[in-house]
């Protein structure tokens, strides 16, 4: 009896993460909340503070903008999989309430979660939208169709742009220049989610230092401006793959 | 608790494709497929065309308030009488004093094409509209201006709710509103077409030319939309001072190099001066380019490498031809025009 209910809440959840339209969901869904706290030289990212590059160069951040979706949860071992969430948000430095996000996921027993940075092919052709996908948010290229995932731009002496500022735009989903990345993160120290999902929060930290290093290193004197998809996109999106890790779970 | 699910609720539909559903109450408008025509894209599968959408996108395509100074409306460039293009500008005029970049496209036909601009670099018709909003050489507006602006309309917060079922005034309903007005603007009812449908016959003059264009212009500017919507190299040298090389800075790809959209002919005889910046000011000029100018490079089309041969004779029969591609219902469908 107790398996077969569990089987009919997973079918539940499973209907509802799939039906966006259905507004009836039940107190038994399993609401995960992702806290993401932006960190740049060790410490909480600040706009307008000084920090250091992996290059050794001084910067100071005016925006940070970065569009990750479609969360899951799975586990190594057992090789079960939740539902995926497909929403998308937009985490904005601007902004603390988008810094908070609201998944719904199948309950079971998980050690990694697994989400993407950027914005589905799909969506980035399917004409205007709304919410996080708004062309409001200044996410998207106006000439070239399609959307900007990660948007970095401040300031630093070395940098040979106007006003000393450095200017990233990333984004492209066309093959050969993907910059969407796949991001499958462990839970700390072998942790796993059972039975059930409510309450629990996911605390991830967002590593800016990582942006510069990553995979490749990157230099704001080199190339201080990146607004087109292909090119440094590939390379920045490469990195910007690791600045993402679970510092805490919070279960109920 | 109950209003963490209703958050949760909220952000899940918050990132949805294309939820945005239309009045109920509003009259439904079907693009007429002419006779011959091809099926039209899926572009209005998730945007249906109503009367209200479409006369809200039509006030919005006329209202210079779309811009910066309230002076560059939609309209401004793409002008009826011109087919929809900018009239004998080779470059259009923007905010400040300042010129677009590349000649004015005629807009006719739209909802057949899948790549909008001279180098395909808009995938749907419905974003097309933020790159001249945005840009600080055209219309030099933000969408959040915009926005404000129509808000405080009452007409159109009248509009919005006979079209979308109610006064919200978001981009979306903006732009889906412009994409529905602009995919009506059909023109196919040129004396040409009238021969197609039997309706009508050619000139001697005209059938000389139209036999011509077959043979030696249809290839790429494919009947009935008078084009392929391919991108080629038509062996323009280019301008050093616009240094523009076409596709190849959409798609990064060297075999694109200089590769601009094959245009429709359609209206041709009022939407000049021709080509992607306008360098042509007569019909003559372009076909006496073909005969006898073409650039040859790496990407150049092999269609024009070898030049395309004709007599005199034959080119005046062919401008003669490309006359009877004026639709000037088209040109004078009161349903296009400025709304009073």
């Amino acid at each position: 009896m107790k398996t077969k209910l569990i089987i009919i809440l997973l079918l539940c959840a499973g209907i509802f993460a799939g039906c966006s339209k259905d507004k009836s969901i039940s107190k038994e869904s399993n609401q995960v909340t992702l806290n993401f706290r932006l960190t740049a030289n060790g410490e909480p990212l600040q706009p307008g503070t000084n920090y250091i590059n992996g290059s050794g160069e001084t910067f100071t951040v005016s925006t940070f903008k970065i569009y990750v979706s479609s969360f899951s949860f799975r586990n190594v071992g057992t090789s079960q999989i939740s539902n995926t969430d497909p929403a998308c948000f937009l985490i904005n430095m601007q902004d603390p309430a988008s810094l908070k996000a609201n998944v719904t996921l199948s309950s079971g027993q998980f050690n990694q979660l697994v989400f993407y940075v950027g914005v589905d092919s799909n969506r980035n052709v399917s004409g205007a939208q709304t919410g996080s996908l708004d062309p409001l948010n200044g996410m998207f290229w106006t000439w070239n169709t399609g959307y900007i995932f990660a948007k970095f731009e401040g300031n630093s002496s070395v940098s040979s742009n106007i006003g000393n500022s450095f200017v990233y735009h990333i984004g492209g989903f066309r093959t050969g220049e993907n910059a969407i990345r796949k991001i499958i993160l462990d839970f700390p120290g072998d942790q796993t989610i059972t039975s059930g999902n409510i309450g629990t929060e996911i605390r991830l930290d967002i590593d800016l230092d990582r942006w510069f290093t990553g995979v490749n290193n990157i230099s704001i004197a080199s190339t201080p401006v990146w607004m087109e998809p292909g090119g440094l996109s590939l390379e920045l999106a490469d990195n910007y793959a690791t600045m993402f890790s679970i510092q805490d779970i919070i279960t109920p | 608790m109950i209003i963490s699910f209703f958050i949760a609720v909220w952000l899940m539909e918050s990132c949805k494709k294309n939820d945005l559903e239309n009045n109920p109450a509003a009259t439904p408008l079907a693009i007429v497929i002419p006779p011959g025509f091809p099926p039209i894209s899926d572009a209005y599968l998730n945007n249906p065309i109503t009367q209200e959408g479409f006369d809200l996108g039509k006030k919005l395509f006329y209202d210079g308030r779309l811009s910066k100074d309230g002076n560059f409306g939609c309209n401004t460039c793409h002008q009826q009488f011109a087919g929809f293009a900018t009239f004998d500008h080779n470059l259009s005029h923007g905010f400040n004093n300042q010129f677009t970049t590349r000649n004015a496209p005629a807009l006719a036909n739209l909802a057949w094409y899948r790549e909008f601009h001279w180098d395909g670099g808009i995938k749907s018709l419905e974003v097309q509209p933020l790159a001249p909003l945005t840009a600080s050489n055209e219309m030099a507006e933000t969408i959040e201006n915009v926005l404000l602006k129509l808000q405080q309309d009452e007409d159109y917060r009248k509009k919005f709710k006979a079209a979308f079922g109610s006064e919200e005034i978001n981009s979306q309903r903006m732009l889906k509103a412009l994409s529905q007005f602009m995919g009506m603007l059909v023109s196919a009812n040129s004396k040409y077409d009238q021969v197609k449908q039997g309706k009508n016959s050619f000139t001697a003059a005209e059938q000389r030319g139209y036999d011509v264009f077959v043979q030696k212009c249809s290839s790429c500017h494919k009947e009935p939309l008078f084009t392929d919507q391919s991108f080629r190299n038509t062996g323009l040298p280019t301008d050093p001072y616009l240094n523009d090389n076409g596709r190849m800075h959409i798609t990064h790809r060297a075999e694109d190099s200089l590769k601009f959209k094959v245009p429709s002919l359609r209206n041709i005889y009022v939407t000049q001066p021709y080509g992607h910046d306008g360098r042509f000011y007569s019909i003559g000029a372009v076909i006496d380019h073909y005969r006898f100018s073409v650039v040859n490079g790496p990407t150049t089309d092999p269609l024009v490498k070898n030049k395309i041969s004709m007599s005199d004779f034959d080119k005046l029969d062919l401008l003669v031809f490309l006359r009877t591609l004026t639709d000037s219902t088209f040109l004078n469908d009161k349903r296009f025009a400025q709304p009073q």
